[in-house]
């Protein structure tokens, strides 16, 4: 079922206008803090509930029963405004919702539902570098998790992991104390922990197939591209305010031809993405083997969406001059995100761009 | 095209009953062919400063001016003139669409040679050309708005986003050697651009969608260069050069020579982002003081 434009463009407004009252709120996000560290986010609990996973979750499990589209404009403003969209819950929800004929996975979906769990799904591909184990082994590896928000002492991990057997599905408990923030983040608006999973017991739930790995990794892409768009509009808009603000030679720079060619390039880089990522959404039902094109729009909406967004973070400090280049706006920060954002793409493994051949032979016969 | 998707919705748009009686049909059975009098030795970009004059006479008016860069005047049958009826009025009001067939006394063409060697662009000298009261098309002094509509429909109809992915296809399949990353970064924005056309066609559908064609515009005619100058620069062998005379077969420096048209026409790819920037972005016009 898709939700009823008018609602959901509602729907978005209200998040919109949460997520911008806890952005105002916070020292760190308004400017006013130098510390980068993350304040507590009060909105989390609500955000959970008003946000993407619920939206995507279907009915019967107390869901709201949209599609991958539906939750593109829902997860932006949350970009927009530097918080976290509750992307990496709403994916370890969309594994749990594929298995629902495992018992422990239908008791982790409802008790996340009820707000008796918070469950994560790692950022990095598909679980990165973690190892399934063996009878009798320990998992190995690190995962690198998106905490942001989250006010339990502890979470679980919905982890995919393959050995030669195939894929499954593991779940294991990590106290937030127990996870340390790795070195050097590029972005501190997102709060990153790195779980070490042999540190923890973790059990299989349920076994998973190629497509389910598909599946859920395309949506990953799709809603990672649709942060990146809003952010990248965001900054955009800055970027069109000030140069209407800012005078020089007795004039807005925003009359100079220069400033108004930087900006449409950038605009013209956002509407690509959006358009991208708007047809992967529209694929996202479309499975394996039949979606060739879903894959492709998947790798090619994200990665072009982060480039937007940078350039666009970028072209918003180079019009703001000398103030782009100091913390008392918020470009920094949003080109801190988009940069982060390609950083655990390429860590993710390399996104194809090869086009499936089927898809350009196609387009030899259009007039 | 001219025909179909620009003369004619400005004929739907601005025509009269029997002009749309008139013309409307020939334009779809192609047995008019239409050429577009816009451009002027001074007036390209700055289309609203055009000098061709119309001076009422008995039963209608007479032009006098010079037309350019005018696309297949040379065999075309009627022509959309915009002529100056109103010099004390404000540039963008004083201007006037004519509807004018191209065997009228008159008038002369003389075809410009073009840098690829297929010459359709064209000079065409209007002398004392007579042109009734019922081939003025929109209201006298009001040409302006039938210009806009034009192009509007013309930046639609010169979106070259299927072009775009039809020229990569073939890039692909000649396989001459192309960067296999140069590609794949052409095909990927050929993909984007088609499906950025086919969403703000839908979007069109439901609303006025004012000057987003000036994003496909550009964005898939500076691809159409991109692509074809690939193939031109990757292509090894001798014939793919670029053509020095007529009638040689299409090759990709044939066609990169030709794209470059697709940058200029029809707005070119600076006053497009002129007009995103202002229209779209919301930035400020130049004049703008504080």
């Amino acid at each position: 079922m898709t939700i009823d434009s008018d609602d959901l463009r509602e729907f978005a407004s209200t998040v919109r206008d949460l997520a911008s009252t806890v952005a105002d709120g916070d020292p760190f996000l308004s400017g006013a803090s130098d510390v980068p560290t993350l304040s507590p986010r009060s909105c989390r609990e609500a955000a959970v509930k008003l946000g993407v996973t619920a939206l995507l979750v279907d009915e019967p499990s107390a869901g709201l029963g949209g599609t991958a589209a539906d939750a593109g404009l829902l997860v932006g403003p949350w970009t927009s405004t530097l918080l976290t969209s509750d992307l990496s819950e709403t994916l370890a929800v969309q594994f749990l919702l594929r298995r629902v004929e495992s018992d422990a996975a239908t008791d982790l979906l409802q008790q996340t539902m009820a707000g008796a769990a918070t469950v994560r799904l790692p950022l990095l591909s598909n679980g990165g570098s973690l190892r399934a184990p063996g009878d009798g082994e320990r998992m190995h590896g690190d995962a690198l998790v998106d905490v942001s928000g989250a006010t339990d002492d502890a979470i679980v991990l919905v982890m995919p992991a393959t050995r030669d057997a195939g894929s499954r599905l593991f779940v294991g408990e990590f106290s937030m104390a127990a996870m340390a923030a790795p070195r050097d983040p590029v972005d501190p608006s997102r709060d990153l922990r790195l779980c070490d999973s042999s540190k923890v017991d973790v059990r299989p739930i349920a076994p998973l197939s190629d497509e389910d790995l598909d599946a859920v990794d395309r949506f990953r892409l799709t809603l990672t591209a649709f942060e990146c768009i809003a952010g990248a509009q965001r900054v955009l808009e800055q970027a069109v305010r000030y140069s209407h603000e800012r005078t020089q030679f007795g004039r807005p720079i925003g009359t100079f031809q220069a400033l108004q060619h930087l900006l449409v390039d950038v605009h013209l880089k956002v509407e690509d993405a959006l358009s991208l990522a708007t047809r992967s959404a529209a694929l996202i039902g479309d499975v394996a083997p039949a979606s060739a094109e879903g894959r492709y729009a998947a790798n090619v909406a994200c990665l072009s969406a982060a480039e937007a967004y940078r350039s666009a973070a970028e072209s918003c400090i180079q019009v703001h001059g000398g103030i782009g280049f100091t913390r008392e706006i918020t470009a920094h920060l949003h080109l801190r995100r988009a940069v982060g954002t390609i950083r655990l793409l390429k860590n993710h493994r390399r996104l194809s761009t090869t086009p499936p051949p089927s898809l350009v032979e196609g387009w030899r016969r259009t007039t | 095209v001219i025909g179909t998707q620009m003369v004619g919705p400005s004929i739907i748009a601005h025509g009269t009953v029997r002009q749309k009686t008139t013309f409307l049909p020939r334009i779809l059975t192609g047995d008019d062919i239409w050429c577009q009098g816009f451009s002027e030795p001074n007036a390209g970009s700055d289309l609203a400063s055009l000098e061709t004059r119309a001076n009422r006479v008995e039963g209608g008016w007479l032009l006098k001016g010079q037309k350019l860069w005018t696309s297949r005047a040379h065999t075309a049958s009627e022509m959309i003139v915009l002529a100056r009826t109103n010099a004390e009025a404000p540039k963008h009001r004083g201007i006037t669409a004519f509807l004018v067939n191209m065997a009228s006394p008159g008038l002369t063409v003389r075809t410009v040679r073009q840098i690829n060697f297929n010459d359709e662009f064209n000079e065409v000298f209007m002398d004392d050309l007579f042109v009734p009261n019922d081939r003025v098309l929109g209201a006298v002094d009001d040409g302006w708005n039938v210009a806009v509509n034009t192009l509007n429909s013309e930046r639609i109809a010169t979106t070259r986003a299927f072009e775009a992915r039809r020229l990569v296809a073939d890039l692909a399949h000649a396989d001459e050697g192309i960067d296999s990353q140069v590609l794949e970064d052409l095909t990927m924005r050929a993909y984007a651009a088609g499906l950025t056309l086919q969403r703000y066609a839908a979007e069109a559908e439901r609303s006025d969608i004012g000057s987003k064609a000036s994003v496909t515009k550009l964005n898939s005619s500076e691809l159409t260069v991109e692509v074809a100058r690939a193939g031109a620069l990757g292509d090894p062998s001798l014939s793919a050069g670029l053509p020095l005379k007529e009638g040689r077969p299409l090759s990709w420096g044939g066609l990169y020579l030709n794209n470059l048209k697709n940058t200029i026409a029809a707005g070119t790819s600076q006053v497009q982002r002129n007009v995103i920037a202002q229209r779209i972005l919301g930035m400020p016009r130049e004049g703008a003081v504080r």
